[in-house]
């Protein structure tokens, strides 16, 4: 829920250009998955862009199974992540 | 406790009267036992008895028995019973009993009603009467409060020093008034006074004086004197003709002993309104007022009408009660008691205009406040004091006085209720509750009825399933279809979340993909069909992982895995193949792909589905289950029926994680293919 209303109040002040560093989630579960996406779906909507840097292995492995991986940008390097922004 | 009191025991079976007994003499205190209570009134007569405890024959008859002793001899008597009902309590104190101990009594009883007789036998006000009791209740010049007893049929009041009653307040004359008893009827007389006599304001020559009534001499700024007949409650409730009231204690006792009494029956009160009402009664009687009202903070924190009750214990409606809201808010506000003995009299008559229009006289008005104390564990807070409403009586006959002793017996009395209201809101909660856990039993029972039995086996599938939910109700399902071509459909759900919300998106599914099936669409064109719907349907967060695959006799299986945990192809042999064609999660995308596969089994093959509390599941360490320990549990099964291995899954999952909660619904389903014999 915190990752959504910190998106939201981006997206309120303008910003269209977003990377979610996730370098500290070490758990996430059923509802967690879901509110990212959620999140990333917000973000479209509104014109913007979301892309994920620093998936844990638990992380990486639920968006895997859920085959959500494929739906984000995912970088392991921030530099590269804000680059890619064109 | 210091002192020693003889205590009388009456009524009492030989065991309760033991312990009782035994009881009060290991603290030093002296029993006298009577049989019944013709005996109890000998003992009562001939020796010194401090306080009587006494059980009745009867419930029925404990009131009037109580109201026999009472009449005679005034001494704090304790009531026994078995199960007092709130009327009974009542009635008991109305006449007289200090304290109400339900059978059979314990240490606590008996010792909290003996340090109630003990405030009562220390009460300065306690005295000894037999006979009718009338009295004036005034203030002297300095401020104090001060009782003038009418002990002869003549009572006399005036400056000169001849008067049973001297005041020499300015405007009163040297023979200004006298009060006539004649067969228990009081007649107030002004004796041709220069300022006037006054009775409720109104200029007198002779009247007729009821309990309650103010008399003024002096005009408006004299004295004024509030007349008592010595038992408010009496007057009050018209029980007695003035010339039959015999005995009846004095005010102090009365006032507190309905007060403990309407403790002790605040915390056998549990329901809101009953409280309420009882509060009110109490509270009206305690004032001699004619009617009141409690208001209740509600959740916005605005006040509200509660309950509103008069002086015969009827309930008013409380929106055609037509007073000033100003005093109880600012109470309210505040936390502060406001008295207001004579609005005619008092200053600020104009801040209370609405009050004073209305005819009212005096108005008592207390916050219902309880201190709640934090936890140990918050040192920076201290005691905290709540306020949760307002108790609001009043009266257009003159007030009875406002004594120091009334007002803390009024807001000694709101305080209790305070937190006897609370604590009955938190039983109100608490009774949601119980009806809300009511109510997810039986949606449990609901879930477990819209599942397949879960074990089925057809000419060349056994299958069987589990489900463990976390909570009464979850986001598991598995369902089993009968198709076209004796072929075997199955399908197993997770819905994101737990509980509630889950549940019912789940049997959503259920009865989309039950609907589907009857009418055989193209698996494809079926999940994408479910994937559609959940995301139209549900939140924008809310997903579910999904597998559907149909199986037929010769044992080629069609498959879709929408996002779930792939579940393994077990052969004979224990190697594992994982399924995971198929696409994302239900419910996110509405436009997202799917795709199908088709695997072949051979007979003896397994197909084992599990959501992903199986192997999410934690031990008391904080380990995972894991895909690991479930593989090697299957590999050493492979060649048992698919039951055992279901049996063996399941144990070792559920002993895994035995002392760690369980934080997720966990479900296996497992399929054995067998060679069909046809």
């Amino acid at each position: 829920m915190s990752i959504r209303n910190a998106v939201l109040d981006l997206l309120k002040g303008g910003a269209k250009k977003i990377v979610l560093n996730l370098a500290d989630i070490t758990y996430i579960d059923s509802s967690g998955v879901g509110e990212l996406v959620s999140t990333y779906t917000t973000t479209v909507n509104k014109g913007g862009k979301l892309k994920l840097l620093k998936l844990s292995h638990k992380t990486r492995e639920l968006l895997t199974i859920t085959k959500l991986l494929t739906v984000f940008e995912v970088f392991d390097d921030e530099k590269a992540a804000v680059a890619s922004f064109k | 406790m210091a002192e020693i009191y003889s205590i009388l025991l009456a009524g009492l079976g030989s065991s309760e009267e033991s312990l009782v007994s035994t009881h009060f003499s290991m603290l030093g205190h002296g029993i006298i036992k009577a049989g019944d209570l013709a005996d109890a009134r000998e003992k009562l007569k001939s020796q010194e008895i401090d306080i009587f405890y006494f059980q009745a024959a009867a419930d029925d008859s404990a009131v009037n028995e109580i109201e026999e002793i009472t009449k005679e001899f005034a001494l704090p008597v304790v009531l026994m019973c078995a199960s007092p009902s709130n009327g009974l309590v009542l009635k008991a104190w109305h006449t007289g009993a200090v304290d109400i101990i339900s059978l059979p009594p314990t240490p606590q009883s008996l010792d909290v009603s003996l340090q109630r007789c003990e405030r009562l036998l220390a009460s300065r006000e306690f005295e000894q009467t037999k006979y009718f009791q009338a009295k004036f209740f005034f203030l002297d010049e300095s401020g104090k409060e001060k009782w003038a007893k009418i002990s002869s049929p003549r009572f006399t009041m005036g400056r000169s020093s001849e008067n049973d009653l001297v005041l020499s307040q300015k405007g009163i004359s040297r023979s200004h008034a006298e009060v006539l008893i004649h067969n228990g009827v009081c007649q107030l007389h002004d004796l041709g006074s220069k300022q006037g006599t006054y009775l409720n304001g109104i200029r007198v020559e002779k009247a007729k004086l009821n309990n309650g009534d103010r008399v003024q001499l002096g005009g408006t700024h004299g004295i004024s004197l509030v007349f008592h007949t010595g038992d408010l409650l009496q007057s009050l409730l018209g029980a007695s003709a003035p010339n039959s009231g015999i005995g009846l204690p004095v005010h102090g006792f009365k006032e507190v002993g309905m007060l403990f009494a309407a403790f002790r029956a605040l915390s056998s009160t549990p329901v809101l309104d009953d409280l309420l009402a009882l509060v009110l009664d109490t509270a009206i009687e305690l004032t001699g007022a004619e009617r009141g009202f409690i208001m209740l903070k509600g959740g916005n924190e605005d006040l509200s009408f509660r309950c509103a009750r008069n002086n015969q214990k009827c309930t008013l409606d409380g929106s055609c009660f037509q007073t000033s809201r100003r005093v109880p808010y600012e109470v309210f506000r505040t936390g502060c008691s406001v008295f207001i003995k004579d609005l005619d009299i008092d200053g600020q008559p104009e801040d209370h205009s609405a009050t004073r229009r209305l005819g009212l006289r005096s108005v008592s008005c207390v916050p219902l406040r309880y201190l709640s104390v934090h936890d140990t564990d918050n040192i920076s807070s201290g005691d905290h004091a709540a306020t949760i409403g307002v108790l609001y009586v009043d009266s257009s006959s003159v007030g009875s006085g406002f004594s120091k002793s009334r007002i803390y017996a009024l807001e000694s009395l709101a305080s209790e209720a305070a937190m006897a209201i609370y604590n009955a809101r938190l039983y109100r909660d608490s009774e949601d509750k119980r009806r809300m856990e009511e109510q997810l039993a039986f949606a449990r029972e609901i879930q477990q009825a819209l599942l397949p039995p879960p074990d089925r086996a057809l000419a060349y599938v056994q299958a069987c399933g589990q489900i463990r939910p976390c909570h009464e109700v979850g986001g598991d399902y598995f369902d089993y279809f009968d198709l076209d071509g004796g072929r075997f459909g199955f399908a197993l759900g997770d819905v994101s979340g737990k509980g509630m919300p889950a549940a019912l998106l789940a049997s959503l599914i259920q009865g989309i993909i039950s609907a589907q099936t009857v009418f055989e669409a193209p698996v494809l064109a079926m999940i994408s069909n479910l994937n559609r719907i959940v995301a139209q349907r549900s939140t924008s967060s809310r997903f579910v992982t999904f597998f559907y695959g149909i199986l037929d006799p010769d044992g080629n299986c069609t498959y879709v895995n929408a996002g779930h945990n792939p579940p393994l192809l077990l052969d004979r042999n224990g190697s594992m193949k994982e399924l995971t064609v198929g696409g994302m999660v239900l419910g996110l995308f509405p436009e997202a792909q799917y795709l199908s596969d088709t695997v072949k089994l051979q007979p003896g093959d397994h197909l084992v589905l599990f959501t992903d509390g199986v192997i999410d599941a934690l031990d008391v360490e904080g380990e995972e289950f894991g895909m690991e320990r479930l593989k090697a549990l299957l590999c050493a099964n492979a060649r048992a029926a698919a039951p055992e291995i279901l049996a063996r899954l399941r144990e070792a999952v559920f002993s895994f994680s035995a002392q760690a909660p369980q934080h997720d619904d966990i479900t296996i389903m497992i399929l054995g293919f067998r060679e069909s014999k046809s």
